[in-house]
């Protein structure tokens, strides 16, 4: 009997193209595993059981055929409610939008169709990715695994627990202020925010347009970086994809880290951060300098003002893209409403969850006539303050090293009912996101039993800097898996 | 589209004049702001919802005061970070719209291949 649900791409590929296991068998062991956890894990909205088997034979056939086979031919994963996919119901983890089936694959979902990987199902999250814990939802609310009565972290929470506890070998999520690192760091696998402009987002259901990027979270920064080499590149269907080359981000583990320049930003060390995931954090370091790596001291002065000005820029541009839920064109309709108007009021009243009307409230407030130059404006120019930090801060240094969350895992309910408190959870994770950096989450042990993530960050496009990093980290520290 | 856009045409155009602007941002956002807010953001709220709004929002903008200790006076805003300006592309059908597959995602019945929505007065 195979051990799946640890089992990696390479081990996969391998596994399959000598036969020492058929698809069927790989399939039915994940499906099986779903089967056996989701009922107290709550990771899946929906799972494709029959497309999936039937994928498989497909495969299957393949190989008995004698064709080669793809890197991620057969390889089972799930995808966040937020990718729309062709035939299968796509929530946003929004009763807004539920019975939506979509007519169309989202780019990123048909490139990994066609290199052959297996849709098992689709994630639950906070809709339309609004927090951080999973709670905001009209679905289930995934549990963090290693904890039934903590969060799983969000917004990709149930693409986290997926991955972690092999429902899937690897997922997709979206991060817009933090919402694949986070739940990685508190689940305990990795999680990779692109460069903003990496990933088309073409069928993927829009947050805040200037800060959405489609994230991959998987058991291993190679794993990773199979998916991103897959994913990434021009799309003619998404114009905010600058024509940048798509390195070979496999080739990168050759690499060493010996050298290299890491620093830490006393700001990301300070106040707030919990004593546990500071020591994990701290250790992690030491360990990259025994790696060969170089530490230096930096400071992003501006990180302190990210949080306000990330919640003023996002709420806005959510205020924007959430106009278009309207209880006509997609998602269940207010059948009781007397003429078009009420239309509107009640299908959007009853379909969002509260906070996502709050953002929308938030937003149309920061826009409005009066208040445009106070907020928004004064938030998009913070924004360039945060981005040259980093800016300068790459001058000097190769990558940035520092904690992906403040705390570990929280209580469910704990910070529900205090949405700046929540909103607080993403203290270090959204000033990469509002530059456009990416940044990688990986696990670096564990504090109370609870996973803690170290997070690299690099300069635009320094994908393959921050994925050779976490490579060499990983190979030193083995995540433990949820028992 | 266009018949939505018809129907669109009666919604009504609600300035914010009735939303004085304030100098003082720190001052916490009123009742009828979140009711005009809510109105414009077509969302319905109970009392018990507005007064829960009324205190989050004004929690949370009094947070975004912060943002005021920056002097950001010779700073510009960054609205995007691809650089990316103008991107064009070539006026050609590379596919074939979906008409039906995207009428079957409206929860309304349709005419004509259009959505037959409720009516716009009563």
């Amino acid at each position: 009997m195979h051990n799946f649900s640890t089992f990696s791409i390479q081990q996969i590929h391998k596994g399959l193209s000598a036969k020492r296991f058929s698809c069927v068998e790989l399939v039915e062991a994940y499906l099986q595993r779903v089967h056996e956890l989701d009922s107290k894990l709550n990771a899946f909205i929906t799972v494709t059981a029959e497309d999936a088997h039937e994928k498989a034979r497909a495969v299957d056939a393949k190989i008995a055929r004698g064709e080669q086979i793809g890197l991620l031919e057969g390889v089972p994963m799930s995808l966040k409610d937020l990718f729309c996919t062709k035939g299968v119901q796509t929530t946003a983890g929004s009763k807004i939008l539920e019975g939506f089936v979509p007519p169309y694959d989202a780019t990123s979902v048909a490139r990994l169709k066609s290199a052959g990987a297996v849709l098992l199902g689709k994630n639950t999250e906070d809709e339309f990715g609004h927090g951080a814990s999973s709670e905001n939802t009209g679905f289930s609310v995934p549990r963090n695994p290693w904890d039934t009565s903590r969060v799983a972290g969000g917004s990709s929470g149930g693409s986290a627990v997926a991955v972690t506890t092999g429902m899937a070998v690897f997922a997709l999520g979206t991060d817009t202020g933090g919402s694949v690192r986070q739940p990685a760091a508190l689940c305990g696998c990795v999680g990779l925010k692109p460069t903003y402009g990496r990933i088309s987002r073409y069928g993927v259901i829009a947050m805040a347009s200037s800060l959405d990027t489609v994230g991959i979270l998987a058991r291993s920064s190679q794993d990773i970086a199979v998916v991103l080499s897959t994913i990434a590149g021009k799309d003619p269907l998404d114009s905010t994809l600058p024509d940048v080359a798509v390195p070979d981000y496999l080739a990168v583990f050759k690499k060493s880290v010996r050298g290299m320049k890491v620093g830490i930003p006393e700001e990301y060390f300070g106040e707030g951060l919990e004593d546990g995931v500071r020591k994990r954090v701290e250790e992690a370091v030491r360990t990259l300098e025994s790696l060969g790596m170089i530490v230096k001291q930096v400071s992003l002065p501006h990180t302190k003002y990210g949080v306000a000005a990330y919640y003023i820029i996002c709420p806005s541009e959510v205020s924007a893209n959430m106009a278009r839920y309207d209880g006509i064109k997609y998602g269940p309709t207010a059948n009781d409403a007397r003429d078009l108007s009420e239309v509107y009021f009640r299908s959007r009243s009853r379909g969002f969850h509260p906070e996502v009307q709050r953002r929308i409230m938030i937003g149309t407030y920061a826009l409005s006539t009066g208040y445009y130059d106070a907020y928004y404006l004064k938030a998009q120019k913070i924004r360039t303050l945060v981005k040259q930090d980093f800016e300068e801060a790459f001058g000097e240094v190769d990558v940035l090293a520092a904690p992906v969350s403040p705390t570990v895992a929280f209580q469910l309910g704990e910070k529900s009912q205090d949405p700046l408190a929540m909103y607080m959870s993403d203290v270090f994770t959204i000033p990469a996101s509002l530059a456009g950096m990416p940044a990688v989450s990986v696990p670096c042990g564990m504090s109370d039993g609870l996973p803690v993530g170290l997070q690299i960050i690099g300069p635009q496009f320094g994908e393959e800097r921050i994925l050779t990093v976490a490579n060499a980290f990983e190979n030193f520290w083995k995540t433990p898996t949820p028992s | 589209m266009r018949l939505l856009r018809l129907v669109e045409k009666k919604r009504r155009r609600t300035p914010l004049r009735s939303v004085r602007a304030r100098n003082d941002i720190s001052m916490p956002i009123t009742r009828d702001q979140i009711l005009h807010i809510a109105k414009l953001s077509r969302l319905e709220m109970t009392p018990e919802e507005i007064e829960r709004y009324t205190e989050q929002l004004g929690s949370i903008l009094e947070y975004m005061d912060i943002l005021h200790e920056v002097d950001t006076s010779k700073v510009e805003p960054t609205f995007q970070v691809t650089g990316l300006m103008n991107v064009f592309s070539d006026d050609t059908v590379s596919r074939k719209s979906p008409r039906e597959e995207l009428l079957a995602c409206s929860p309304l019945p349709k005419e004509k291949q259009q959505i037959k929505v409720k009516a716009v007065f009563e």
